[in-house]
């Protein structure tokens, strides 16, 4: 079943899962992406670092309870389905966050290394989720310590929502490059998701630093324009997404200055 | 019962109760940094300090009208009391939220000793009949001006599933002012308190502060002011309707935007049943 309703939205807008978190101020660069779950410690705990790509890295769905560094709520019963129906965001300095369901992350990838193979598979693909869900995937990539002192174009090569393999996907890390900055793959031109992925490889080699990938579905962008001024958005304002009971939400925080602020959020899961 | 409808929403808006919280005191603000004016003055009266640590603290639950927070009229039998429609009215910009204060306790020192400092009991309070250690927060109230020296605090704890031993965090800044409130980060993978057991401040903060500890429910995030005298209103949608407990004590958490002026801030919301 589906909410489709004025009176529906109204009940489950009355009877929705209210979801608090809270995540210190956590040193950042201007203008930088972080993966927040696991990148600094939060309300929610911290998400673990991914298996290695050689051992196939790891699938992402909701377990009961939920596993530490993620959001868990109850899931929908009686054939309703889930929804995210509001998001009310405050921050000690403007940010911008994205919300993710996270679908599969690999570790173990370095910068010492030209090229190094995913062994997609021999862990689980891609998780269960209504819908295909790689079909519009977003490949994003974080060290997990400080960039080395050279900058590196990496190549991930991938397979992509259509099933056609070949496809090459670049993100540009500059040098130095501090931990837990995130960096969103530019996928082939005219890609919309990913499916697999085979490999990664890297321009130039240098140090021994080590990356994380992650494959992800967006869920709800929220601009927060000024620094303590909260911002709520409504069903209308986040466009009332449906949300797999099984997703995994992870968050990507834009900052706005030197530090990410304290961050009080809370996001709303209806039901109907 | 519970608001299923547009009709049944409709008809409980027309029977709101309507508070509003406006300052009656000044305090100084400190831009990007919570504060609470409760304990100080509201319209309500003045929420009452709670006991000291050594007895175990104060459970919070409404008990009618001058206590510091509003009391309104339960919902009737079988219907749910919600939050609708926040506004915030700040005179110099900013945003807050509404807690339901649970327990607190006082007597804590800033500038004696960085040992345990003990609690000798939590006893929370029920919400509708229901325990309320599943998804509370932990928070620390500064009474009186603490020293110049920034301080780490550590707070020992049992969690939600009654699991000893559990350690939150927080930093109480360099000279944090009166009437700041600082949040807590529980030990990953914990979403509630069920008692506290001490605090410990790691480092002398050269004066001896008043502090408090206090445990609360979030209820409604209100909608962010961005200027000077602007009123920022949320309505059913934008609020969630987020139900609220007719015993609830409500607390509202502010955080200015800037830290210019003097006026406290202020916010009004209405409780709709059905």
């Amino acid at each position: 079943m589906t909410i489709s309703t004025m009176d529906q939205l109204v009940s489950a807008i009355a009877s929705s899962q209210k979801l608090a978190f809270y995540t210190p101020s956590f040193t950042t660069v201007t203008g930088s992406f972080y993966a927040v779950n696991m990148a600094t410690p939060s309300s929610f705990g911290t998400l673990a670092l991914p298996a290695n790509a050689s051992a196939g890295g790891t699938t992402y769905s909701q377990s009961s309870p939920p596993a530490a560094g993620t959001l868990g709520w109850n899931a929908a019963t009686g054939g309703n389905t889930s929804y995210l129906s509001r998001v009310a965001l405050l921050s000690t300095t403007a940010v911008n966050l994205f919300l993710y369901d996270l679908l599969w992350s690999c570790s173990g990838l370095s910068t010492a290394n030209s090229s190094q193979t995913v062994s997609w598979g021999s862990g689980s693909g891609l998780p269960s989720r209504a819908g295909s869900p790689g079909v519009a995937a977003e490949l994003w990539v974080f060290p997990s310590a400080n960039w080395p002192a050279n900058i590196i174009t990496l190549t991930a090569h991938y397979t992509n929502q259509s099933g056609v393999s070949g496809q090459l996907a670049t993100a540009t890390f500059y040098s130095s490059s501090p931990a837990w900055r995130a960096v969103q793959f530019v996928l082939q031109s005219g890609d919309t998701g990913i499916q697999s992925i085979q490999s990664v490889t890297q321009n130039a080699t240098s140090g021994s630093t080590n990356y994380v990938l992650l494959l992800m579905n967006r869920v709800v962008s929220v601009f927060m324009q000024a620094a303590n001024v909260g911002v709520l958005l409504d069903f209308a304002g986040v466009g009332l997404p449906v949300v797999s009971d099984a997703a995994v939400l992870l968050a990507i925080a834009q900052t706005g200055a030197a530090t990410s602020g304290n961050i009080l959020g809370q996001i709303d899961i209806a039901q109907g | 019962m519970a608001i299923t409808s547009l009709a049944s929403l409709k008809a409980a808006i027309s029977r709101s109760q309507r508070f509003c919280l406006l300052p009656v005191s000044t305090t100084a603000l400190t831009g990007g940094v919570t504060m609470t004016t409760s304990f100080v003055a509201t319209v309500f009266g003045t929420l009452a300090t709670p006991a000291v640590a050594g007895s175990g603290g104060t459970s919070y639950s409404q008990s009618g009208s001058g206590n510091g927070y509003p009391a309104w009229n339960a919902a009737p039998a079988g219907q749910v009391s919600y939050i609708h429609r926040g506004i915030n009215q700040y005179a110099i910009g900013g945003t807050g939220i509404l807690y339901d204060l649970l327990w607190g306790c006082s007597g804590f020192v800033t500038n004696t000793t960085t040992s345990a400092q003990t609690v000798s009991s939590t006893t929370l309070p029920s919400r509708n009949g229901s325990a309320v250690n599943a998804a509370n927060e932990m928070w620390l109230f500064v009474g009186t001006t603490i020293g110049v020296t920034q301080t780490n605090v550590q707070i020992s704890y049992t969690n939600q599933s009654g699991t000893a031993g559990r350690t939150a965090t927080a930093t109480l800044a360099a000279s944090a002012a009166a009437s700041r409130i600082y949040p807590c980060l529980l030990q990953s993978g914990d979403t509630g308190v069920q008692s506290v057991q001490s605090v410990t401040f790691q480092t002398l903060t050269g004066t001896d502060g008043a502090v408090s500890l206090l445990l609360m429910n979030r209820i409604a995030h209100l909608p962010g002011s961005p200027a000077v005298n602007y009123l920022a209103v949320s309505d059913f949608a934008s609020s969630g309707l987020p139900q609220v407990a007719d015993q609830a004590v409500i607390l509202p958490v502010f955080l200015p935007y800037s830290s210019s002026g003097t006026s406290g801030p202020g916010c009004a919301f209405e409780i709709i049943q059905g």
